[in-house]
């Protein structure tokens, strides 16, 4: 019993025609409804409402220990003030709005310092990898990728060791020099070219754990450019240096594209690990857009100050996100 | 049009979903209903055993007291199942805010009294009832420093089960005390005393970077010493409309260039070394030879068997009286969703209200008692915490008063601390910090007016 449908293909200029009745697309179109339908429901309940809940609670001065007239505790005591959470965030003088603002600089700073640091390190550091022996390139892989695997919870632990006042590694190391110990992560009146020391000791503790997955991601690409664009160079004279700038790099552009959007996405979201070593301190020196609306969602029970936030990190990533797909396309592959 | 339909029907069950689950499948209570309990019942409809739940802050002396009171109050209320749930600090703080809103918090909730009214003016907790006891005999029962947390808008919302303290008394390391040639207990008639005696147990290595730290006050144990010390002076952290703050006054100046000093000119100790670890941790690590708290802080030598630690008597730190801003420490409430207020209440009582429940609570929890029955008689609470006699003995507890609204608690503290941190490490004056903290303090309580 042969059950055989019938495809008539459209022309390429024209959409396709699904009105196809019976045979194995009909039950393919039938299992796929049937399949997505469920998480589409999870995504509804879990994805969808909760971003929708938070962008209206931006509009509100709510806080759930205050029992409100409507739907989810909005309005009455919790009641509906339009823009003024972000027209507060934005220009008000006082000291929630300082804090946000000063979280929001410091994220930037934090992201344009860091995004282009992991990059310096992780890219030479695959080609590196990527040139040495066979037998020894995947004990290479391994080690660089541990960190990456590790939980952030002890990657802060041990760097928090690391960088302790009292017997920390780092001042052992500086004692060790006949050099002063420094407090790393609490000193608020050390900066290095105006950037506060704990928030380039953050810094080196995020890169530490982070780089093993940029490394991964540009030692595949490496190995997916062709081997014969590069004897062609070295056929035409090119020496390594040429070859990193004229061949290596310029096809590796979707790669970089890929890494900076995901580096800056998971940059700008931080948290733990600015929780775990600093908890935004001292001073604010270290606090960012994350710790901002967690502090004043969660500890402070301003949730919808803490929305209003949540959506300007929202902003920011977005356009930072549009901004890199637009100056690192390309329209070509190989 | 049928699909049309259908899409819409589809719609309209995700959303009605949607709603109900957010509800918790209840429906919220009106204000007018939320402080009055509903019809009194403790069994359920069917003439089944109820159940009802308690929430806590973990720390393991509570834990042990409540599990041991529950079982004993199930025992005597066979009728009565309750089941008790723990958790973090952080957690719990979360925890209560999501629940209220769904209506899943715990019938009975140990609170800590500075949070109660915030919760309280948001109709999330059950009044009192009148029958149980007024505001004018807990008054007679209980610290009104420690009460008055739980009285909002002239009710009362549940009992304080501690007295929370830091001052009075501090925690030192004998060993360091011996080797610095300083007597146990030491003999201090002012806190000019413990400054010198500070001195001497604070060190330094040779790069000029101290190692040993003589005398640790810092986080919330600093603004309670700035709050004390403008009380000591007889000034008052209050405006006159007893609502907002003033912290700029000649008091208020000297109580922080008192705390200033001690790092800037004292040098016993260094904020941006210790600043935001934790006291208990830096003491026991033999890091810090005074720490500045209540008693509670000698339950963190149970994790440092091999440090020594006593806790000792602390002069006033202006005068001859100590004065002290009390915040008020964990106590119990009832939540205004409670399907069974009699139960819940009746679980109160029993744990709050009973001089010997309470006294077993304070004994096992290592905390000062808040009912003044068992203040005055503390039996089997001295022979697990000796230290608690300290307070006890000291006039502090009669001389304190409730600190008073503070928007947030948290935040408060936190924020105040930030600028007496500024203020130490020189990052700004006296005076600027001052208006900062007076500035952020106010903002904090219109916010929450």
């Amino acid at each position: 019993m042969n059950s055989t449908a019938v495809i008539n293909y459209p022309p390429a200029d024209k959409k396709p025609n699904y009105k196809v009745k019976g045979g194995a697309l009909r039950y393919q179109r039938r299992f796929a409804t049937i399949t997505i339908t469920p998480i589409m429901i999870y995504m509804i309940f879990f994805a969808l409402f909760p971003i929708l809940m938070v962008v209206v609670m931006s509009f509100f001065d709510y806080t759930p220990i205050r029992q409100g007239s409507g739907f989810m505790g909005l309005g009455g005591d919790n009641p509906f003030i339009g823009f003024e959470n972000y027209k507060n965030l934005l220009f008000s003088s006082n000291t929630a709005a300082s804090i946000f603002r000063k979280a929001f600089v410091t994220t930037i700073i934090f992201t344009v310092l860091y995004v282009p640091l992991n990059l310096t390190v992780t890219l030479p550091l695959a080609i590196l990898v990527e040139s040495v022996h066979d037998k020894v390139k995947g004990l290479f892989r391994t080690i660089y990728f541990m960190p990456a695997i590790s939980s952030t919870v002890v990657v802060g632990l041990i760097w928090g060791i690391i960088y302790a006042p009292q017997g920390g590694l780092l001042n052992l190391l500086m004692h060790g020099l006949g050099l002063p110990s420094r407090a790393w992560l609490t000193d608020p009146r050390a900066f290095v070219f105006g950037i506060p020391v704990p928030l380039i000791a953050i810094m080196i503790a995020l890169l530490w754990q982070e780089f093993g997955y940029n490394l991964v991601i540009f030692i595949s690409a490496l190995q997916g450019i062709p081997q014969e664009f590069r004897d062609a160079a070295r056929v035409d004279g090119a020496n390594s240096w040429h070859e990193f700038w004229k061949i290596t790099l310029p096809l590796l552009q979707p790669t970089l594209l890929l890494v900076c959007v995901l580096s800056v996405i998971s940059t700008l979201q931080q948290f733990v690990i600015f929780q775990l070593l600093t908890h935004g301190g001292p001073n604010y020196e270290t606090y960012n857009l994350v710790l901002d609306l967690y502090e004043s969602a969660f500890r402070y029970q301003s949730m919808g100050w803490g929305a209003a936030i949540s959506m300007v990190l929202f902003a920011l990533t977005g356009i930072v996100t549009a901004v890199q797909f637009r100056l690192l396309r390309v329209k070509w592959e190989y | 049009m049928k699909k049309k339909i259908l899409l819409s029907l589809g719609l309209l069950i995700i959303v009605s979903l949607l709603i109900s689950a957010c509800n918790g499948g209840q429906t919220s209570q009106p204000a007018s209903q939320a402080t009055n309990p509903p019809a009194q019942s403790t069994s359920a409809p069917s003439g089944e055993p109820v159940t009802i739940k308690m929430w806590a802050h973990i720390w393991d002396g509570s834990d042990k007291a409540n599990k041991d009171l529950i079982d004993k109050f199930m025992q005597q209320n066979p009728d009565i199942k309750v089941v008790y749930e723990t958790f973090d600090y952080g957690t719990f703080i979360q925890t209560l805010q999501t629940s209220v809103v769904a209506g899943t918090e715990a019938d009975v909730i140990q609170m800590f009294g500075t949070w109660a009214c915030d919760y309280a003016k948001g109709n999330r907790l059950l009044e009192v009832p009148s029958s149980l006891m007024t505001y004018d005999q807990a008054k007679g029962t209980f610290f009104k420093s420690q009460l008055d947390g739980y009285y909002c808008d002239n009710k009362l919302y549940g009992f304080p089960r501690e007295y929370n303290l830091e001052s009075s008394g501090i925690m030192i390391n004998p060993t360091m005390f011996q080797e610095a040639g300083i007597a146990n207990p030491p003999d201090w008639k002012t806190f000019d005393d413990v400054i010198a005696d500070a001195q001497k147990l604070t060190k330094f290595d040779n790069t000029g970077t101290m190692t040993t730290a003589g005398l640790d006050i810092h986080g919330d144990e600093g603004v309670f010493v700035f709050l004390a010390s403008i009380l000591e002076l007889g000034g008052d952290y209050r405006a006159a409309d007893g609502l907002h703050f003033n912290f700029n006054t000649p008091e208020g100046e000297k109580a922080l260039q008192f705390l200033v000093d001690l790092i800037q000119k004292y040098k016993v100790y260094d904020p941006i070394i210790w600043g935001s670890s934790d006291l208990t941790e830096s003491f026991f690590k033999g890091q810090v030879a005074m720490a500045y708290g209540g008693t509670w802080l000698t339950g963190g030598g149970s994790q440092f068997p091999d440090t020594k630690f006593d806790y000792v008597k602390l002069p006033p730190f202006f005068g001859s009286q100590h004065q002290y801003a009390a915040d008020s420490g964990w106590g119990i409430v009832v939540s205004a969703h409670t399907k069974y207020p009699e139960a819940a209440w009746k679980l109160a009582q029993f744990l709050a209200l009973n001089e010997d429940n309470a006294r077993e609570w304070n004994a096992e929890s290592m905390t000062i008692p808040g009912m003044i029955s068992v203040a005055n008689n503390p039996g089997v609470i001295l022979e697990k915490n000796p230290y608690v006699a300290i307070p006890l003995s000291s006039d502090v507890m009669a001389n304190a008063r409730y600190i008073g609204p503070l928007g947030d608690r948290d935040q408060f503290f936190g924020q105040i601390w930030a600028q007496i941190s500024k203020a130490m490490t020189g990052e700004i004056t006296v005076k600027e910090a001052l208006q900062e903290m007076e500035k952020q303090g106010n903002e904090l309580i219109d916010n929450k007016k």
